[in-house]
């Protein structure tokens, strides 16, 4: 009996990495005009359709679609945003996705990509985008997986979000 | 008395000589038009419609690969890459994450935000600072703070259509993300549409999965395919006309004096044309060029009567000619351009010919080769039809068709049917959210915001230049309730509260600075709209700018003053129904004329004379009750009426002499097979317009065929 649960487990393991990625990860954030830290936990998945990050403090937020709804901790819904109306929410969505599953080229279009050491990469923005984030800067794991990646922005925030 | 001699034989050479080149002064070949709207009359849709076309925002083009994956954007990244390179791109649309906020947005933007004020007292500004603090430290996703207006006072929502995306990216419904440029270029300019297209096409030829649409393809690829289309069948023509003179006939030298006569009526009428009207249509030029062909009747009559061995003229001809010119003098009158146009070059390049054939021809004393192909077992077939029966069935058929005929009012049945292109158009336009073009009119182009404003009160989907401009009267009140409002105040409240909460000293030192800034006087610059693609027009001292609102959205007849729905296929309707009516008139008045000089002329024969005119007309309506009649076929009868005509009173006139009827028969039937060569032939085509001409000269010609060769004489 334990062997086929753990069989089970297995096969549903595989077959969710085969399917989605799953990342636990460590988000830091510095709030300039309150001069703090925070750090929260969480974990985030990703198919082609839907993107799902879970913080352990409570929320969850799903991304599918345009919209994006936020559950709290017990499943109830918190909020939906219509993604066409936030334009700034969708970006960054969009850029923590991309650089979450490594996809550069997602990026060209909004970004000037540079290698500035082995497994090190910064992102410059171009256009309007200058206005809000000043760089992102991208380090790789040994086996090419994001490790940690840092999002300066020009009020002086910064997001560092590490993996585990 | 010599020389007097000489100078009157001379005489119709010299005049032949003074008419053309007095041509070449008068032409002005910049007054030929292909625009189509040029052939119809000028009142208020026509002119609604002409100033749609006038403005200058440039044609849209649109790429869409079905299905939303990031393959399909990456490729779209790189296309959209790739336009941008090219001279003729304007702007392109694809990421909405990336959005170019233009100065005229940063200078205005506080004045054309809605402004929100909130109630500054200590205890719900301590609230606000409190959930700016918290949105801070623990809102889902980042949430930075708005230096400048960190309460929010100030909303300007520039995103409008936040449906047309998915995934940060423009998407075309259902089907897949959707790039758009706008193309430097106007739908009527043929030879940079052609170009673009050619260039565009030859781009994406190889990947089959990219669908790549603009109106302006439609433009270059159909006049392309007409263009081919008509050469072929020039060719085909021109190899027929040849085999009847040189195989049939066996005359060259008619052939040639008759390409002489025919081009030079058809050059010296569309002259005179140019030099009468500011806009003389291609489509007067194609018609005007089939009438003047119906003239070779008079030829053909001359010759095959030995008339240019005889000398004098003939009357029968003379009358004739009189008739049709005297009818097309009526339709002088007719208030459709197309129609006007037409008679007086009709008028023009009849009475040339007639001149040529009357008067020039004689000197070279054509006639029928004695070796020419023997009809005679074709003119010999038994004439067994009564006059009688045929006037009866053909007003009977008339009448019949009249009640059962519909207009089929839609030009674009008349172009080349691009099944292609309509594919691709479908597939944009079933996806596209469905729209309702509006004509926005005023005295100035604040009138013109006015109605705007106006306009997105009584639907909200509207699209217009009220997105981003305001009115004189909004400004004066906005900047009323901004100078009001105590802002001093609220910031003092702003940061003692902030440094109770332990936000950084000077966080918000800036807030609410920009309002002594906000300028005092506004104007809608109108350069950076029409950028922004909300462009107004100046037409005859009155001002003009498009709005698009959703299908449906808008009732007719809650419309505003000034504001108009623009429905092209509708309005053309009214107007074609008006100018239809009054040709309806004159085209009876210049029937009853007609046929009053025919009957002078005739006399007792006028039943049979009339058959002539009666009898293809009849049958062609008969055809037309089945298929819908649109404008080339009315043009195109007009045409066979004419023919009918002549042949009316050659046929009328035939004497009981063997030789003369048979004569009369011979010149008719070469007549026809010249109409059928030149213009009968364009039934081959598959463009619209052509093909309708065509196949309403080939059923006349058969209908006329029909009786030379079975209609009882009546003696």
């Amino acid at each position: 009996m334990k062997l086929l649960l753990k069989a089970i487990f297995f096969i549903l393991l595989i077959s969710s990495a085969l399917f989605s990625r799953s990342v636990d990860f460590k988000e830091g954030k510095y709030v300039e005009a309150l001069d703090i830290f925070t750090y929260r936990d969480g974990n985030v998945s990703y198919t082609n359709q839907e993107t799902t990050i879970h913080y352990k403090d409570g929320k969850t937020i799903v991304k599918r679609d345009n919209n994006l709804t936020v559950y709290k901790r017990n499943g109830e819904l918190l909020t939906t945003i219509d993604l066409g109306k936030r334009v700034d929410v969708s970006l960054y969505f969009k850029l923590t996705k991309a650089l979450f599953s490594k996809d550069f080229k997602s990026l060209e279009e909004n970004f000037n990509l540079k290698e500035i050491e082995d497994k090190k990469y910064i992102f410059l923005p171009k256009d309007s985008i200058k206005n809000v984030i000043k760089d992102i800067k991208l380090t790789l794991n040994i086996d090419e997986t994001p490790k940690e990646f840092t999002i300066n922005f020009e009020n002086g925030d910064i997001i560092k979000i590490e993996t585990k | 008395m010599g020389i007097l001699l000489k100078l009157r034989r001379s005489s119709p050479f010299l005049l032949y000589i003074f008419t053309t080149i007095l041509a070449i002064y008068l032409f002005s070949p910049s007054h030929l038009t292909t625009n189509m709207l040029s052939i119809f009359k000028s009142d208020e849709n026509i002119e609604k419609l002409k100033t749609v076309n006038s403005f200058e925002s440039a044609s849209t083009l649109f790429v869409t690969i079905k299905g939303f994956n990031q393959k399909n954007r990456e490729k779209l990244l790189e296309i959209e890459k790739k336009l941008k390179k090219l001279p003729y791109i304007k702007e392109t649309k694809l990421n909405t994450s990336k959005v170019e906020i233009s100065d005229y947005l940063k200078k205005n933007y506080y004045l054309l935000s809605e402004f929100h004020p909130i109630s500054i007292d200590n205890g719900s500004i301590e609230n606000r600072v409190r959930e700016l603090k918290n949105g801070l430290l623990n809102s889902f996703v980042y949430q930075p703070i708005d230096k400048n207006d960190p309460f929010g006072l100030f909303k300007f929502n520039i995103f409008t259509n936040s449906k047309m995306t998915k995934d940060g990216f423009l998407a075309l419904g259902d089907y897949g993300y959707l790039l758009t440029a706008k193309l430097d270029s106007k739908v009527s300019d043929m030879e940079s549409s052609q170009k673009i297209e050619s260039q565009l096409s030859n781009m994406f030829k190889e990947d089959k999965e990219i669908t790549l649409f603009s109106t302006l393809f439609f433009t270059a690829q159909n006049s392309k395919v007409i263009k081919n289309s008509v050469h072929n069948i020039l060719y085909i023509s021109f190899t027929l006309l040849i085999l009847l003179f040189f195989v049939t006939l066996r005359d060259y030298k008619v052939l040639i004096a008759n390409t002489v006569t025919l081009a030079s009526s058809v050059f010296v009428a569309l002259a005179f044309s140019t030099f009468i009207f500011e806009e003389v249509s291609m489509f007067t030029l194609a018609f005007g060029s089939a009438i003047s062909s119906i003239s070779v009747d008079y030829l053909f009559h001359n010759y095959f009567h030995g008339q240019y061995k005889r000398k004098g003229i003939d009357s029968s001809i003379f009358i004739a000619f009189l008739t049709t010119i005297l009818g097309f003098l009526f339709l002088e009158f007719v208030e459709f351009p197309l129609i006007s146009q037409l008679s007086v070059f009709a008028i023009i390049s009849l009475g040339f010919s007639y001149f040529q054939f009357t008067f020039i021809y004689p000197y070279f004393e054509f006639t029928p080769k004695p070796n020419r192909l023997n009809i005679s077992w074709f003119t010999n077939l038994p004439k067994i039809v009564p006059v009688n029966a045929v006037f009866i069935f053909s007003l009977i058929a008339i009448s019949y068709s009249s009640f059962n005929i519909e207009f089929d009012y839609n030009l674009r049945n008349l172009d080349y049917k691009n099944v292609e292109l309509q594919k691709k158009q479908k597939i944009i336009e079933d996806n596209l959210p469905q729209m309702t073009t509006l004509l926005i009119e005023g005295t100035s182009p604040n009138e013109l915001i006015e109605k705007a404003h106006k306009l997105s009160l009584i639907a909200s989907s509207v699209n217009s230049i009220s997105n981003f401009a305001i009115t004189q009267k909004e400004f004066k009140r906005r900047y009323k309730d901004i100078q009001k409002y105590d802002f001093k105040k609220l910031k003092t409240l702003l940061e003692v509260n902030a440094k109770l909460l332990k936000f950084k000293d000077g966080y918000f030192s800036n807030a609410y600075k920009f309002v002594d800034n906000i300028p005092s006087r506004y104007k809608a610059d109108l350069v950076r709209l029409k950028e922004m693609g909300y462009e107004v027009l100046k037409r005859d001292s009155r001002f003009y700018t498009m709005a698009t609102v959703k299908k449906g959205s808008i009732d007719k007849d809650k419309l505003l003053d000034g504001v108009y729905i623009i429905n092209g296929l509708e309005l053309i309707k009214k107007t074609t129904k008006t100018m239809f009516d009054s040709l309806l008139i004159y085209l009876f008045i210049s029937l009853f004329v007609t046929i009053f000089i025919i009957s002078i002329w005739v006399r007792e024969r006028i039943v049979l004379a009339l058959n002539f005119i009666l009898f293809p007309t009849a049958i062609i309506l008969l055809y037309l009750s089945i298929v819908n009649i649109n404008i080339m076929h009315l043009f195109s009868i007009i045409i066979i009426i004419v023919a009918g005509i002549d042949y009316g009173i050659y046929m009328s006139k035939e004497s009981s002499d063997k030789n003369h009827s048979k004569a009369t028969i011979e010149a008719i039937f070469y007549s026809l097979l010249t109409s059928f060569s030149g213009f009968g032939i364009l039934i081959l085509s598959s463009i619209g317009a052509i093909h309708s001409i065509g196949i309403v000269i080939t059923i006349g010609i058969l209908s006329i065929l029909f009786l030379v060769l079975f209609l009882k004489r009546v003696d």
